[in-house]
């Protein structure tokens, strides 16, 4: 199949030339031959021909030739008489007596074919001629008969063969042309005009396709007349800006002798494989530099942990080279997992990939944290495992020193006395500790997420009243910073329970201002008679008061209130001796109803004066009993004191004493104001004044001093009052002498033992006897 | 020189000295012993001055001090104060009671009488600014 006519095939349809036919036999009408002669000549010739030849009259055999006889397969005689039409087969009839019709008449001056069939049955292709002659004295015809079924076989083949291969070029995408030596194009097919514009057959292909006036350079077609060999070339076409780029095979075509007569060129478009190829080439260059440039330390591995690959801040997190890191194996800087477990590891993970945070020993032996992010997946038929690394040392040191820093926030906070509770801007309750719990007698699961009950504002202290945990109320102190928790605006508020300081703040302003009262108290009453002294002092000194008993009367009243200052500085000295306690009493075998009776004697001249009664009821046979007498006289005149400065309308006062039992009980009763019933509890106490009615001078400290001195008696001192009707002031005294008492005085005397340390063992001794 | 003074105090010494001063000086003495008996004297008794001590049985000073200020008839009525009570916070509570002046015992007789005179000659301020008299009692 050398320089085949392709494109002639193409645009045919005419019938095939037939180049080896034969001539026709006889394309004359008439043969100048006389019957016999003529007879005997065609005979002569047609006997020997090669051709099958016969003659027909009125269609039916007069004479055959052996050849026929062979090509039809019927003997002579079979043959002879019999309708030519016989041999031919139905469908091909009426064509075959058409052509022959119009051979006849001169129209027609080519053969014809059909298909004949043989005696055996067999159809064959035959080509015929017919022409006109006289035979045996009327009009023949003589027809050549020849046998082209091989030949035509052969055609049909070679037809079927050329319709595959023009169906295969029809199907081809690519450019396909063929140029014979002289680079003429002598084929293109539709693709191919398309690309070059139109059909260029004849013309020269690097013309056509390159714009050049001489074979290209790098020309595979030039390359395949050469060698014969197929050769391919890549080219690049920029038609109109767009770039598309090419690959032209070429293909030497061989004639029969193995001469290199042609060559068929495909061109392929690879535009798109290229650009392809390309972005391909650019994303592995982005990926290898986004791999290059990370920070993170990123290492391909095997399933074996060998390193496949590595990046530079890979090696330089580990200390090492990129080389030597490409000799190292996982457990050579991951001693965190035996190496079975990283190998077993890197078997099961897979593209979903697993993150963990490790530790990564360096060339130089110092450890790092690392957090690995872990892949697994089937690269180029392996499985690589794909890890980056992130150097997280500092973050974990910082996290550690953070999580020290809250432990010991936590302990400072958790042991510090101090209520500590934040809240956020809202005042929802975000953390308490231990203390504030006790404080608010809540557990922190109660108060967490709860309003906080009290206003918190920065910057300020406030005090806030508080349920203590026994239920009764106190008092707590908050100071409120602003702060962060959460990274949001916070409060924090300290909170310290001040109860006791209050209540001990509250005692000592107490204590200050009894104290400031008593010395308001002590001054008033020193200055009373120092008034009327000073007062008649200076008007005898003005010589105003010029008469002789005018002048004994001042006097004597000086006298008196001289005495009144001694009294009180004797109260005032009582008081400091039972504070630093070093009151004592001297106890003589006395008889109590004189020492009474001496008290109220010592109301007589005010007696007179006031239109004072006191009424005495003392049973005449009392025992000597052991007393201070001079301290007894004292609580008397005390008792006696008040009752005449609370008595109303001159009412009597009574004095009482009952022998009962083991003691005596001495009352005093008045029928005055009485004492309110707030101050009952009080009465005892030193400094303490009632107000209002009560506030009749006096130093507060009459009854302190009077109990003071019962209770160094052994005995008890008590008050019974109604307002409005009247007191009874209550003592008693033991009429036995106290064993214990004298011990103990000498223990207080030798400094062993304090005054009121001994009064209060022995009051507590004494407590169940003596309660009435 | 027959005005009528009032002394309402409880201490019979202080009693008599005062009374024996302003005698002296020719006023007429009255007296009452506590505040009850004070308040009915101012009244019906109509004195020119009240010499008033302040702890007193039953109604006190500052008490009677105020009952008298509130009654059309007395609350013009000069009133001296004259107590034991020296603290600085018990004058200021007597003058806002409305005392027109406030004396400290013990007292000068010749302060005393001074004041009175003083307030009766309705020039109390003056005096009690005076810094010679102040010295005087103190």
């Amino acid at each position: 199949m050398t320089k085949m006519p392709i494109k002639a095939n193409r645009r045919a349809s005419n019938p095939p030339r037939r180049e080896t036919d034969g001539k026709p036999l006889s394309t004359t009408s008439g043969f100048p031959l006389q019957d016999e002669q003529a007879e005997e000549l065609l005979h002569t010739i047609c006997d020997n021909s090669p051709v099958g030849i016969y003659v027909l009259q009125d269609r039916r055999f007069q004479y055959v030739n052996p050849k026929f006889v062979e090509l039809t397969g019927y003997s002579k005689d079979e043959l002879l008489g019999m309708d030519a039409m016989g041999l031919v087969l139905p469908e091909g009839r009426n064509m075959v007596r058409e052509s022959a019709i119009e051979m006849l008449k001169g129209k027609r001056f080519y053969p014809y074919e059909f298909r004949a069939i043989t005696k055996a049955g067999k159809p064959r292709w035959i080509i015929a001629t017919v022409s006109s002659i006289h035979y045996r004295g009327s009009r023949a015809v003589l027809g050549n008969y020849m046998d082209i079924t091989d030949r035509k076989q052969v055609e049909e083949a070679l037809q079927a063969e050329k319709n595959k291969l023009q169906s295969l070029i029809d199907a081809m995408q690519d450019d396909i042309s063929i140029q014979d030596r002289g680079y003429n194009i002598i084929f293109q097919n539709e693709p191919s005009m398309i690309s070059s514009g139109g059909d260029h057959v004849g013309e020269k292909c690097y013309r056509v396709y390159e714009g050049e006036e001489k074979v290209c350079k790098d020309c595979p077609v030039e390359k395949a007349f050469k060698d014969g060999k197929s050769h391919t070339a890549e080219r690049r076409t920029a038609i109109a800006g767009m770039v598309t780029f090419w690959e032209n095979t070429a293909n030497p075509i061989k004639n029969a002798k193995g001469e290199v007569v042609s060559c068929l060129e495909i061109g392929r478009n690879i535009t798109t494989r290229r650009k392809q190829e390309q972005a391909l080439a650019d994303e592995l260059i982005r990926r290898r530099l986004l791999v290059d440039q990370s920070l993170d330390g990123i290492v391909v591995l095997d399933v074996d942990a060998n390193v496949v690959e590595a990046n530079q801040s890979f090696a330089e997190m580990l200390g090492y080279t990129l080389e030597e890191v490409h000799e190292l194996h996982t457990w050579d800087w991951d001693k965190n997992f035996p190496p079975e477990q990283i190998l077993e590891m890197g078997r099961n993970v897979d593209e979903k990939g697993l993150h963990l945070e490790t530790e990564h020993t360096r060339k130089d032996g110092s450890v790092i944290d690392v957090d690995i992010s872990i892949n697994g997946t089937m690269c180029g038929g392996q499985k690589l495992i794909f890890c980056v690394c992130r150097d997280i040392t500092t973050r974990k040191r910082a996290e550690k020193a953070l999580e020290a820093s809250r432990a010991s926030f936590h302990n400072i906070v958790e042991m510090s006395a101090d209520g500590v509770v934040v809240t956020d801007s809202n005042g929802v309750i975000r953390f308490v500790n231990q203390a504030l719990e006790s404080l608010l007698n809540h557990k922190a699961d109660e108060l967490l997420g709860e309003m906080f009950d009290f206003p918190v504002v920065a910057g300020e202290t406030t005090e806030i009243d508080i349920v203590r945990r026994d239920g009764k109320p106190g008092v707590a102190e908050m100071r409120v910073v602003e702060t962060k928790w959460d990274g949001e605006t916070a409060y924090l508020a300290s909170v310290r329970d001040i109860t006791e300081r209050k209540q001990v703040e509250g005692k000592l302003r107490e204590l200050d201002r009894m104290k400031s009262e008593l010395i308001s108290n002590i001054s008033h009453e020193l200055r009373s008679p120092l008034h009327a002294t000073q007062g008649f002092t200076k008007l005898m000194l003005q010589k105003k008061v010029p008469d002789p008993e005018t002048q004994e009367e001042f006097l004597a009243i000086i006298d008196e209130q001289i005495e009144r200052l001694g009294r009180l500085i004797d109260d005032l000295l009582d008081m400091s001796r039972f504070e630093a306690g070093r009151f004592s009493i001297q106890k003589r075998q006395t008889s109590v109803r004189d020492v009474i009776h001496d008290a109220v004697g010592s109301f007589d001249c005010l007696a007179k004066e006031k239109s004072l009664t006191i009424n005495e009821d003392i049973p005449a046979s009392l025992p000597k009993i052991e007393i201070d007498e001079e301290r007894l006289e004292q609580v008397m005149v005390n008792l006696l004191s008040n009752a005449i400065k609370f008595r109303k309308d001159n009412s009597p006062i009574m004095v009482k004493v009952e022998n009962s039992g083991s003691e005596l009980l001495v009352q005093v009763i008045d029928h005055g104001i009485g004492i309110p019933t707030e101050a009952m509890p009080h009465l005892f106490e030193k400094f303490y004044r009632a107000k209002d009615a009560m506030a009749r001078g006096g130093t507060g400290l009459g009854l302190y001093i009077s109990k003071q001195i019962i209770e160094a008696h052994g005995g008890r001192i008590w008050a019974e009052s109604e307002p409005g009707k009247g007191s009874t002031f209550y003592f008693t005294i033991p009429k036995l002498k106290q064993k214990k008492k004298r011990i103990g005085e000498i223990l207080v005397a030798d400094g062993l033992i304090t005054r009121q340390q001994l009064e209060e063992k022995l009051r507590k001794q004494q407590d169940g006897e003596y309660r009435p | 020189m027959n005005e009528k003074i009032l002394v309402i105090e409880d201490d019979p010494s202080a009693l008599r000295f005062i009374e024996y001063t302003l005698k002296l000086e020719g006023y007429q003495v009255l007296s009452a012993k506590d505040g009850l008996e004070g308040i009915k004297k101012a009244r019906d008794e109509h004195p020119s001055l009240i010499v008033l001590d302040i702890m007193l049985p039953g109604l006190d000073g500052y008490a009677l001090c105020q009952q008298l200020r509130q009654k059309p008839e007395t609350s013009l009525l000069p009133i001296l104060m004259l107590s034991a009570k020296a603290r600085q916070e018990d004058k200021d509570i007597g003058l806002r009671m409305g005392a027109d002046d406030y004396l400290t015992k013990p007292a000068d007789p010749v302060v005393i009488i001074a004041k009175v005179k003083a307030l009766l000659a309705g020039t109390s301020q003056i005096i009690s600014k005076n810094p010679d008299i102040e010295k005087s009692q103190s």
